[in-house]
């Protein structure tokens, strides 16, 4: 009883710990300028200025944003998901020459750091006159090489034999994989999900580099409008992230099943 | 899926078939100017605009600074340049380098569309002179702040205190305002980024860009960061912590004074008349001499547009010290206005009876001065910060630090130099 009593405590205790941030965020939402100040800070505001909300609304363009957001996130997460499993299926189940090198290189270009290529891929796509289209937002990020790796390694963990033997049976490579290898990876194709939408969601730099106007711009980038040199109004900021997290918090709720089974078992049949 | 794949290509073909009228001429001008400071640009612009019938400007925010900046330098690589941007010199001058900057020397002394002498002398000079490379005008000032003292006028009433005038007077009078609770100086966490002011009022230099010396660890910049080190050392200042802005404290009224720009009174004052702090600014105090640091970036154009929209991108960087738009830049935003003609204007003058900071901060281009704009300049400022973290939180000794720091500037300063084969 005493266990089990300690074993909640320290799962609520470290609840709290994790979602206080985000309290906080919610709460200074709410808060005048001048509360914001406050020392030592106020948890809850005397009096919550609810239309913080309707101020953030006047300076960006929010639902064309928020419109841009899911548009890019959803194509980038779909053609992220279609080129993963093409791509692992052929690295996986298709033998041809080099493809072991091949799939080498591939995991090393992992290591180059994002920022590096930044401005590569900036000048690609200012020559193929992408510049403030939806096209420079979506495809640069359709190859996810981690995505690839980590699908590989579930289709590596499905015995071979059952490719074999729906060869035998006469199913073809396309309906094997759809058929059978996607139903079968559903947790991994969930967790690749999520995490590209969360990272495309989020993603700041690349949307501000590659759009000019406010009709192409995402979430993100109306943050900035919200912190100038010379100091932030935290109450507007915390505001508008409240606004730009609410949408992942509903699809982690979502998708929670799935992304626990992905994380924790032992997917795949045993051989 | 398929309607997601048609719904975009609705809005891409929406967004790319825009007419365009032949004769006039657009391009775009890149900020970083977010907020009220982002609202009233885009008002003058849109003036602008209509104004001139044959000139479209699109103002394009871009992010901060340093946003802006990347930005400047991936489009510089893909040849996508804007017309006009707004940049700080010390980031210019590798664009000089690279010979991407129109020279607007010749624009600025044409007789017809140039400014006559005296448009030209109604620009403080120091603002002017921080665009000049090789003898040429490159920039001109666009969007600049002063830094100010701010003070808390019951506090200096309880304790029967005057404004302190120089770096004595401040010291005694952080004295007499700390006791427990309350400290005597606020400065913003950036104070040694901005510390070249002090380093200025104490006669030195930070660096002496003509024969490329780094000057900023000689007897003057070591008096100034001692000065400074001591005020926080004995306990009469501090250093600010939550956002790094003296704003918190100061409203809090855990301290009397605060040093901070005027680009930071938007906040301050909103803060301050939620907490109904009595308030006031005051023109920095002397060292061995006067000087006050001013801060802000400058506009300049590229070459890599059409001599038409050179053209026209002339016409609005004139605009920009046009008396009515200085003067509504000035009162609507942040920052100053840029010409002395604006400052007594009865709109400005006016302005300044119920917001009497700016001209506080005025009252210092006789002496103002900016920052160095050598290429990789922002090394020299960055490595006086950390001198004085050090000297702060270390103890270390002031000459021994600010000699570091002035290995690591130069280090720093002769590898972007090497960068560009020089």
């Amino acid at each position: 009883m005493i266990k089990r009593f300690l074993i909640y405590l320290i799962i609520i205790s470290g609840a709290i710990i994790t979602l206080l941030p985000f309290i906080w965020m919610l709460t200074t939402a709410l808060k005048t300028s001048g509360e914001v100040y406050l020392m030592p800070p106020r948890f809850l505001p005397a009096d919550p200025q609810w239309q913080n909300f309707l101020i953030i609304q006047e300076q960006v363009p929010i639902i064309r944003y928020l419109f841009n957001s899911t548009i890019v996130a959803l194509s980038v997460t779909i053609g992220t998901l279609i080129t993963s499993i093409l791509a692992a299926f052929a690295f996986t189940y298709i033998k041809f020459w080099g493809r072991d090198i091949l799939f080498v290189i591939f995991l090393s270009t992992m290591m180059v750091p994002g920022e590096i290529l930044m401005i590569p891929n900036f000048v690609t796509l200012a020559q193929l006159n992408w510049l403030n289209r939806y096209q420079a937002l979506i495809v640069p990020w359709l190859i996810g090489v981690f995505a690839i790796f980590l699908l590989k390694q579930q289709f590596l963990s499905i015995p071979i034999e059952l490719y074999e033997s729906a060869k035998i049976d006469g199913c073809k490579d396309f309906m094997f994989l759809w058929k059978i290898l996607v139903p079968l990876s559903k947790p991994a194709l969930v967790s690749i999900a999520l995490l590209k939408i969360i990272y495309n969601w989020n993603a700041f730099l690349w949307p501000l580099l590659v759009t000019n106007t406010p009709e192409m711009r995402t979430l993100p980038v109306g943050l900035a409008s919200f912190m100038t040199e010379a100091g932030s109004n935290y109450e507007l900021l915390m505001a508008y992230s409240t606004i730009i997290i609410l949408p992942i918090i509903i699809v982690y709720i979502v998708a929670q099943k799935e992304i626990i089974k992905g994380v924790s078992s032992n997917q795949g049949i045993k051989g | 899926m398929k309607k997601l794949v048609l719904l975009s290509l609705i809005f891409m073909f929406l967004l790319t078939s825009g007419t365009v009228s032949a004769d006039v001429v657009e391009f775009e001008f890149w900020h970083a100017m977010s907020g009220a400071n982002g609202e009233i640009l885009e008002e003058l612009v849109e003036q602008f605009n209509e104004e001139n019938d044959s000139i479209e400007i699109t103002p394009i925010f871009q992010g901060h600074y340093r946003d802006l900046f990347e930005k400047l330098s991936g489009a510089a690589q893909a040849n996508q340049l804007p017309t006009l941007t707004q940049i700080y010199p010390n980031r210019l001058t590798a664009y000089i380098m690279n010979d991407f900057v129109e020279d607007l020397t010749p624009y600025i002394f044409d007789e017809e569309i140039g400014f006559t002498t005296e448009e030209w002398e109604d620009i403080p000079e120091f603002f002017r002179n921080d665009g000049i490379w090789n003898d040429n005008h490159y920039s001109l000032p666009f969007n600049k702040g002063g830094y100010l003292m701010f003070y808390n006028k019951d506090m200096f009433e309880k304790h029967g205190l005057e404004v302190p005038g120089n770096w004595d007077e401040l010291k005694e009078k952080a004295k007499k305002l700390t006791n427990d609770d309350i400290k005597g100086i606020a400065f913003n966490q950036s104070v040694g980024i901005d510390s070249s002011f002090w380093v200025e009022q104490a006669g030195g230099e930070l660096i002496d860009e003509e024969n490329d010396k780094i000057k900023f660890n000689e007897k003057e910049g070591v008096k100034a960061y001692e000065f400074l080190t001591g005020l926080i050392n004995d306990g009469y200042a501090m250093i600010a912590e939550e956002d790094g802005y003296m704003s918190g404290p100061f409203v809090r009224e855990e301290v009397a004074i605060g040093f901070s720009s005027t680009s930071h009174l938007p906040y301050i004052k909103e803060a301050a008349e939620e907490y109904n702090v009595n308030w006031d600014t005051a023109v920095l105090p002397k060292g061995e001499r006067k000087a006050a640091l001013f801060s802000g970036t400058d506009i300049a154009m590229y070459n890599t547009s059409t001599e038409e929209q050179k053209a026209a991108a002339w016409e609005f960087i004139k605009y920009w010290f046009r008396e009515d738009v200085t003067v509504d830049w000035g009162t609507n935003s942040g920052y100053l206005p840029l010409t002395y003609s604006a400052a007594d204007s009865p709109d400005f003058v006016e302005y300044l009876e119920d917001n009497p900071a700016k001209g506080n901060a005025m009252k210092q281009f006789p002496y103002g001065y900016q920052d160095p704009k050598v290429l990789n300049g922002y090394s020299i400022h960055s490595n006086m910060q950390q001198a004085l973290e050090e000297i702060v939180k270390e103890n270390r000794d002031v000459q021994e630090a600010l000699d570091d720091a002035r290995d690591r500037a130069r280090q720093e300063l002769d590898e972007a130099m090497r960068a560009f084969g020089q």
